[in-house]
């Protein structure tokens, strides 16, 4: 089977924004503008804006959550991931403060907790579409795509990722599919709800008015996924945390 | 007699990702196939069986770029019954599919030459409940139970398997029960497999790279397993004779203590065998303890409605070790956050009543003990009458005390404690 490779220019929000008070943590599409979350020493902020340059600060409140990974809008509430605790936190906005609201490792009812409960698995990103949370998990060659459905409660395992380090995902509304940013080679992947894998997208990054194109030797790592208004695509820029060691030192003659 | 090698990588390479799907299984034919004078174990390539992909034919990519893991065998007749016979010059005997690993472990048992026997799986792992799987190329599973069951059915004496798909240690509980079965596996019943990454030291660094700039990539495990396969002076299982499993025993070991020291990933890489016993690479770190309860002891109804209640209390173990005073320890049920207790608080209690239709049901109070750092149950469990079970972390000092079992039953229980 031929899978399509494509490349598609992938524009970098830097960590650091002259809009953005502090570091940003997650970004997302709503609506064909852009939200995107910050933390400073005391505080998280929530922006939204049609591009990067017109964030405009939202809302600010307490900073609890010790490992933010992503954010979403459902209707007028803001939901807000802990990567590492696998909990999802509701803004409270009549307190400024996030109210922790569903443990994922606790649902224990299919094959997808088996990923969550195990050692070193955190969800990356998140994402809403059909009544379900969809969210990114970076575990290994068990890394995935799952759902947590907001009206029956269920987890659901939901694809493998092409890639052992999804770090972002968006449901691109036009195509009707998933698109998975690995941030290994700064790829994005296209699936249809069942997993199906139609095309591959390898990033060329956008900083400025300079393409870099990252590939393997990158000077830093792609996270968080997201479009707007004029489909250009945006992620986040971070810097580098992994780095490939040497494989198979290779006694193999006549290979 | 003869030694038989069986190769499985379920997974799919891709010129983009997973290429050591395939890679990886080159690697392993070829240092199983080369001579020991060359660094190799020395297995007669006719008795190597190489099961990949969906097909039964070699990767190739697109471009025709990936070249360094193309490789010929020597022209031979493949005449397994149950199976197509064919001539082939490819790496790939047949697709990894479930009936060809089951003719092939078939054909193997119906032989009475084979003295000892190494089994190599790669692809997708997963696990459910209690048992490990490897995933098939079509999604479905290949079981730990299955898989066994064909292993056991060998007649040789030893038979070596070696697993890096995700989950892999959950294979161990099944097959140890043949003393005959010698088993390395990447990780532990409920840890990942990874690539040959290394998060925390950038050091060192040596990409496999061709002269056309291509990188290849390869498993953790499988990297130090390939090692370990091409370094006669760690593995030469050519020196150890048939029927002298404790020589097989002795020189897996040696296998094993190399992986498990040169794994550089947040892999747990497990080891059995009859002489040495169950063994474990370097305890993981894990980032939270969690102890999940079931009252009712019925957790895998399908009917939700009449499927226990799962209560789970965890603790964050970043918590744990500073020194921020607000700690706190999450109480969720059926995977809803339903209170958190502080610490701060002094005394904390969460009154629970929980009702499944009459037939089982829970009422009382969970209560935090601060100054013995522990949480209680103490209440009534009505319908079931089993003990109630905890998954996970067991506290210590849990017991389990009947007060009436003629009106429900009553009890107390310590069901989370922290050091």
């Amino acid at each position: 089977m031929s899978i399509p490779i494509e490349v598609v220019k992938l524009n970098v929000i830097s960590k650091k924004s002259s809009v953005v008070k502090g570091d940003i943590t997650a970004i997302k599409s709503i609506n064909g503008s852009l939200l995107a979350m910050s933390q400073t020493k005391s505080s998280f902020n929530i922006y939204e804006g049609a591009n990067p340059s017109s964030l405009n600060l939202t809302h600010q409140f307490e900073k609890n959550i010790q490992y933010p990974g992503g954010i979403l809008k459902i209707g007028e509430e803001y939901h807000i991931l802990d990567s590492n605790k696998k909990l999802i936190y509701m803004l409270d906005k009549s307190i400024s403060r996030p109210e922790p609201q569903v443990l994922l490792t606790s649902i224990k009812v299919n094959t997808a907790s088996a990923i969550l409960n195990a050692c070193n698995s955190s969800i990356t990103d998140m994402e809403y579409h059909d009544d379900k949370i969809w969210f990114a998990c970076m575990a290994g060659y068990s890394s995935s795509i799952c759902s947590y459905d907001i009206i029956t409660g269920h987890l659901n395992f939901g694809f493998y990722t092409i890639g052992s380090r999804p770090n972002g995902i968006l449901y691109n509304n036009q195509r009707d599919q998933f698109m998975v940013l690995d941030s290994k080679r700064n790829s994005i992947s296209n699936y249809s709800k069942d997993g199906t894998l139609s095309m591959v997208n390898q990033g060329s990054m956008q900083k400025g008015n300079q393409g870099v194109d990252l590939k393997d030797n990158r000077p830093i790592v792609t996270k968080g996924l997201a479009i707007d208004s004029d489909d250009q695509l945006w992620v986040m820029s971070q810097k580098i945390v992994r780095q490939r060691v040497s494989p198979v030192i290779n006694r193999q003659k006549g290979v | 007699m003869n030694t038989y090698a069986v190769l499985i990588s379920t997974g799919i390479a891709h010129s983009f990702s997973y290429d050591e799907f395939w890679n990886d299984t080159v690697c392993v034919w070829n240092n199983l196939r080369n001579p020991s004078s060359n660094n190799g174990q020395g297995i007669d390539d006719n008795n190597i069986f190489v099961l990949y992909g969906t097909d039964g034919t070699d990767f190739k990519d697109e471009e025709g770029r990936m070249t360094k893991y193309s490789v010929k065998r020597d022209k031979r007749t493949l005449d397994i019954e149950g199976l197509q016979k064919r001539d082939r010059e490819t790496l790939t005997d047949y697709a990894a599919s479930r009936e060809n690993i089951e003719k092939v472990f078939e054909w193997l048992a119906s032989k009475d030459d084979v003295g000892m026997v190494f089994v190599w799986t790669f692809g997708h792992g997963f696990r459910d409940g209690s048992e490990s799987y490897l995933v098939m190329n079509d999604g479905s599973r290949y079981t730990d139970t299955e898989f066994t069951s064909k292993i056991n059915t060998l007649k040789c004496d030893t038979r070596i398997i070696c697993m890096q798909q995700c989950f892999s240690g959950g294979f161990i509980d099944n097959l140890m029960r043949d003393k005959r079965n010698i088993v390395l596996t990447s990780c532990s019943d409920s840890g990942f497999a990874y690539p040959a990454d290394n998060d925390f030291d950038p050091k060192d660094v040596e990409l496999d790279k061709d002269q056309n700039g291509v990188i290849y990539n390869h498993g953790e495990f499988n990297h130090h397993l390939c090692n370990a396969l091409s370094n006669t002076e760690i593995l030469n299982l050519s020196k150890i004779e048939f029927g002298n499993h404790d020589g097989f025993c002795d020189a897996m070991m040696n296998v094993f203590n190399y992986v498990s020291s040169s794994n550089t990933v947040e892999e747990a890489t497990q080891y059995f065998d009859i002489k040495y016993g169950w063994c474990a690479g370097k305890k993981l770190k894990e980032d939270c303890v969690r102890s999940v309860w079931s009252f009712g002891c019925d957790t895998n109804n399908e009917n939700p409605d009449e499927r226990d209640d799962l209560i789970e209390f965890s603790y964050p173990m970043t918590e744990l070790y500073n020194e921020e005073q607000d700690k706190k320890i999450y109480l969720s049920i059926n995977g809803k956050l339903k209170h958190i207790f502080k610490m701060e608080r002094g005394k904390d209690k969460y009154r629970v009543r929980l009702n499944k239709q009459g037939k089982f049901g829970l009422e009382g109070w969970f209560i935090a003990d601060y100054y013995h750092r522990l949480i209680y149950f103490k209440g009534t469990i009505i319908g079931k009458e089993e003990k109630p079970y905890c998954i996970g972390h067991v506290p210590k000092s849990a017991y389990y005390h009947q007060m009436d079992p003629a009106n429900g039953r009553e009890c107390s229980i310590i069901v989370f404690n922290w050091v």
